[in-house]
């Protein structure tokens, strides 16, 4: 995106109208109403938080942050529990409006997200974003950003080098 | 792109998560960013004033 774009991150409030003028794929619909229907209950009840990228010509996408553990499977052993555990945010819904993909708004949503745990840091350490891309260029998408792939479509980006700057 | 609609937790196979703690432990050790880390590491503090402002509720 050009620098000279000023994107906007917009937290949801009861006056957020999601969808006029959005354009979208079908296979996005769900996403979309996600943010329609849950988002703000979601936001009211502290499970996630929800922003409108806008810039000056309008609403650009919906972004959905929330906290989560990634852990591993079959852990049997309580003494286990804890010890593969690790905290991270998760970048739980992201919509880019279909005609102003590819100029860069994925990414600034990216660094906002880091922007902000780089603020947490002083009081809750957080040091992985995590991400479920939910098709190949989504994927595709967040490799190049530098997340990694774990499995299975779930992608960790490791932020501990950046919180040492 | 878009994002897959889940809020809970992740939950990945040994296999995964031992490659997880892998690369945490080698950027545990390392003291320098990468392209990318730089390109976004820049890029976040363009937000920074942004972030602090929604913070107090501006």
């Amino acid at each position: 995106m050009e620098n000279k774009k000023i994107l906007g991150f917009l937290p949801f409030n009861d006056e957020t109208a999601v969808g006029v003028d959005f354009k979208y794929k079908q296979e996005d619909e769900e996403i979309l109403n996600f943010f329609k229907n849950k988002a703000l209950k979601c936001q009211r009840e502290h499970v996630s938080r929800c922003f409108e990228l806008k810039e000056s010509e309008g609403i650009v996408g919906y972004l959905a942050l929330s906290l989560c553990s990634i852990n591993a499977r079959k852990l049997k052993n309580p003494k286990n529990i804890g010890l593969f555990e690790r905290p991270a945010i998760r970048i739980g819904q992201l919509i880019i409006d279909e005609t102003k993909r590819g100029q860069g708004y994925g990414k600034c949503a990216i660094n906002f997200v880091i922007s902000i745990v780089r603020m947490m840091k002083w009081y809750l350490p957080c040091r992985l974003l995590v991400v479920d891309a939910l098709n190949e260029k989504a994927q595709t998408f967040y490799e190049k950003a530098g997340f990694q792939m774990m499995e299975d479509r779930t992608l960790v980006f490791d932020l501990a080098p950046m919180l040492k700057q | 792109m878009k994002t897959k609609s889940q809020l809970g937790s992740v939950t990945l196979s040994r296999k995964a998560f031992a490659k997880l703690e892998k690369m945490l432990k080698e950027n545990d050790s390392r003291n320098y960013l990468n392209k990318q880390e730089k390109e976004l590491l820049e890029g976040s503090k363009k937000f920074d004033k942004y972030v602090a402002s929604i913070a107090n509720g501006k």
